[in-house]
């Protein structure tokens, strides 16, 4: 039997959806992820507004509910995104769809292994999918 | 400390640790993911340390007699007196995400300058 030590990488990606009329904005994100601009930490949301903002240039813009359905990550979300997504669709909002990396900053390695949901009168983001 | 178990971090301070006070130095509100991602910090740092001046004191001090023979006999610490004299020191196994000192964008030192000027406060209040 050979047994090999090394460091196991846990690298993973994971699925979100951003839902809003328009493009994401800095001052909504703090608003919403209630984070002081002036906070000690400030530079840490500053950077995942900015992975944030990238990821959803990134990502696949849906535009029906077809698109939905056959989304490849459909799985990834529940009945109840999927439903958000599709009904913000109807409306004509932006409905996007896209990756966070655990391999690329600590910014985005901290969104990509949380479990979470920004909800605001601006966006929404669905981020149920990261479980580790 | 059980065998499996490191000490990532050693805290000696005389706030008394309280999370409310804790997001709110940190101008971070309770809702949203700011407080999600902190209040990870907070737990790593207090809720889910080691308290060692109160083990010590509820069931080692007649084993090894003094504070600082406990920590450097039981964890291998060595403190000075000023650290020992805080009301709490706390032995830290876990450090989260964001107070990972690997990464450029850690929170390390400014969590490190929070707790203190929260004792600061603390202390002018006394």
């Amino acid at each position: 039997m050979k047994v090999k030590l090394d460091f196991v990488s846990n690298s993973s990606s994971t699925s979100f959806v951003y839902i809003s009329e328009g493009d994401l904005e800095k001052e909504d994100f703090f608003k919403a992820a209630g984070v002081s601009p002036d906070s000690p930490v400030s530079g840490l949301f500053g950077q995942m507004f900015y992975e944030l903002s990238s990821r959803i240039r990134e990502g696949t813009l849906l535009s029906s509910s077809d698109e939905i359905d056959d989304l490849d990550e459909r799985h990834e979300f529940t009945a109840e995104t999927i439903a958000k997504m599709k009904d913000a669709v109807s409306k004509g909002q932006k409905v996007i769809v896209s990756q966070l990396s655990s391999e690329n900053n600590l910014p985005e390695m901290m969104m990509c292994t949380s479990i979470f949901e920004i909800d605001s009168d601006k966006f929404h983001i669905n981020a149920y999918s990261n479980y580790w | 400390m059980r065998s499996w178990e490191k000490i990532e971090l050693v805290i000696a301070t005389s706030w008394q640790p309280n999370e409310s006070d804790f997001l709110r130095k940190l101008k971070i509100e309770p809702d949203g993911i700011g407080a999600l991602f902190f209040r990870d910090a907070f737990a790593c740092l207090f809720s889910d340390s080691i308290n060692a001046k109160r083990e010590f004191e509820q069931y080692y001090s007649v084993e090894y007699g003094t504070l600082k023979r406990y920590l450097d006999g039981r964890y291998g610490i060595v403190m000075g007196d000023d650290d020992l004299e805080k009301e709490s020191i706390f032995l830290c196994t876990w450090l989260s995400s964001a107070l990972d000192r690997h990464y450029d964008d850690s929170q390390f030192e400014n969590v490190m300058k929070c707790i203190r000027d929260l004792e600061s406060e603390n202390e002018s209040q006394t």
